[in-house]
């Protein structure tokens, strides 16, 4: 008699704890619906934040790398943005072409499409950013984006890319690249004011884009772009091998560890670290 | 003269464990499609190969998402793909095709081995347009990556259903002349699956040509058309053909795996010899997995940027 009440009572509670369970369930289903405006505030206006490079001033001098690797702490072999070195013709008629690369911010974004948890999020700003703490690491991301401009951050586990330096827009400042550049071969700012200096520059000049055909339309616009050279060795099998080779392994050479190490001296203090707040609020 | 001085590289992200997945997606779909063909289109002499095709597909399509979730960077967050939904990702489309679909697998079995005729019916024809969607949606998986011009065709879930059928009807063939020749005997296993006579094997082997055949010719204008396209895509079509892959496409992909099996199905003298049809049979899936690495990796190979 005794038993028998008191699995009644079990049976009750069990029920009770799963009717809770699955109010809760459906509770977290409706709330996690992204609300991507939580994360940077809606100013009014439609903003567009847009990067033109102009690649008649570019000297190849990669500060803008650097600055990219110091400011957002991106580990050993791993770029968040680079530049491209090209050449074209023969001696004595030759010249090197600089292609600087980095996440384009595309309008409509691919990546942003295909990111099954909804980590990867447009802020009104026109900004691609990755949510670290909904990202589980699926890298269809990384496949799908036609740049090739995502990694898989070796230490965090999740996929990384450039933010547009989010967290220095957030105070008004320019990306670090851009201030870094010592040739102004960039600049940065809002496409859809029409008073900004990028403005000027996009409407009074002929615009390029990477991979137009891909119809993304990319947010990083050059000015100068050699397409020729921008498809160059893409055909050939050594370049293949160049690309996907083991960075670690044959450039840099040293170990895992030894990376990780340099990692972990900028590891909360870097910049980007520091003022981290790409986290979706609705997620928190 | 235009070329590259200095790039980054980077690294090759879907690899080995994605290529299984895909593999043992396709082999549940093919069984339960094969199944079906005694439990819910009636054809009364597969129904011992039915049993069988049923509980390998609900077994295979219980390992495959292990692969999916220890491919992740955080594999403990894999949690977060069930209350996280973005409609418009493949990705979401098969974590919930990847829930119904054993469940489905699950009652349909429960179905066959308790004898309801109508419940059978019913589970078992819902589960064929599951079976196609969660092998299928591998394939638009690789075909809305657009970046990537090897995967970034229409015909990729085709590809991708039509060897799934190749390499399940291999791999029930396999498990049928293992379970007649060395486990006839064993008193559990008889009592589970009645036995499969040697008719039905040549009937699987007729049914195995002809998916290799179809295979054969996807796989044909797939490549061809990659000659005739953009550059990236003559591009791919070169590194299947002469480049690092074309060891692994041409050898092992379409002589190991489709000719010379389909070759030994169908000589007069070679064909009525179960060991060499169990032989050929384990070369097609050998030739199946090498189809899902060469399209998971080579795809990847070709430089973007």
């Amino acid at each position: 008699m005794d038993n028998l009440l008191k699995e009644k009572v079990d049976r009750k509670e069990f029920l009770k704890a799963a009717g809770t369970g699955l109010a809760l369930g459906v509770l977290g289903t409706l709330l996690t619906k992204v609300h991507a405006e939580d994360v940077l505030p809606k100013t009014g206006t439609k903003k567009r934040y847009a990067m033109v490079i102009d690649l008649r001033r570019c000297i190849g001098c990669g500060a803008c790398a650097v600055a990219c690797k110091q400011e957002n702490n991106v580990p050993l072999g791993y770029y968040r943005k680079w530049v491209k070195l090209g050449e074209k013709g023969r001696y004595s008629n030759t010249r090197n072409y600089y292609i600087p690369i980095l996440c384009n911010h595309c309008e409509d974004a691919i990546c942003n499409r295909n990111c099954p948890v909804h980590a990867t999020y447009k802020t009104p700003d026109g900004l691609t950013l990755i949510d670290y703490d909904r990202c589980v690491g699926c890298k269809y991301c990384m496949v799908s984006c036609p740049y090739n401009v995502r990694f898989a951050h070796p230490y965090r586990k999740t996929v990384d890319k450039c933010t547009f330096c989010a967290h220095r827009i957030k105070k008004g400042l320019e990306p670090a690249c851009v201030v870094t550049c010592m040739a102004k071969a960039r600049t940065f700012g809002d496409i859809s004011d029409k008073n900004t200096e990028i403005s000027k520059i996009f409407a009074t000049n002929s615009i390029q884009v990477l991979k137009p055909e891909q119809n993304t339309k990319p947010h990083v616009f050059y000015i100068g772009l050699d397409e020729i050279v921008a498809n160059a060795g893409k055909d050939d099998f050594r370049y293949m091998k160049y690309y996907r080779r083991d960075i670690l392994k044959e450039e840099i050479r040293i170990t895992k560890k030894e990376a990780e190490n340099h990692y972990n001296i900028l590891k909360g203090v870097s910049n980007a670290d520091i003022e981290y707040d790409y986290r979706l609020k609705s997620n928190t | 003269m235009e070329k590259i001085i200095y790039s980054v590289s980077h690294e090759i992200t879907l690899s080995t464990n994605i290529a299984t997945y895909f593999f043992l997606t396709g082999v549940s779909a093919a069984s339960f499609i094969i199944s079906s063909l005694a439990y819910v289109f009636g054809i009364e002499k597969y129904k011992p190969c039915g049993k069988l095709g049923a509980v390998v597909a609900f077994i295979v399509l219980t390992v495959a998402p292990l692969f999916l979730i220890i491919d992740l960077l955080q594999p403990m967050r894999f949690i977060h793909l069930f209350y996280m939904f973005n409609f418009k990702s493949p990705v979401t489309w098969g974590t919930i095709l990847l829930i119904l679909y054993p469940l489905n697998c699950l009652i349909y079995m429960y179905a066959i081995y308790t004898d309801k005729k109508p419940m059978t019916k019913f589970f078992g024809s819902l589960g064929i347009p599951l079976a196609v969607a969660v092998h299928g949606y591998t394939g638009f998986i690789l075909a809305l990556a657009k970046g990537i011009a090897l995967w970034n065709t229409p015909l990729m879930p085709i590809y991708f259903l039509i060897s799934a059928m190749v390499s399940g009807t291999a791999l029930l063939i396999i498990l049928a002349v293992l379970k007649e020749r060395y486990l006839g005997n064993v008193e559990i296993i008889n009592r589970y699956f009645p036995k499969i006579e040697d008719d039905i094997i040549h009937d699987l082997r007729k049914m195995l040509v002809i998916f290799i055949g179809v295979d054969l010719f996807v796989t044909f204008s797939d490549v061809l058309l990659l000659f005739y396209s953009t550059p990236e895509n003559y591009t791919a079509a070169r590194l299947l053909l002469k480049g690092p892959f074309s060891t692994m496409f041409l050898y092992g992909e379409v002589l190991l795996g489709m000719i010379i099996p389909s070759i030994i199905f169908v000589t007069p003298g070679l064909k009525k010899n179960i060991r060499l049809i169990t032989a050929s049979s384990i070369l097609v899936l050998i030739g199946i997995w090498f189809m899902r690495y060469v399209t998971v990796v080579a795809g990847q190979y070709v430089p973007l940027m």
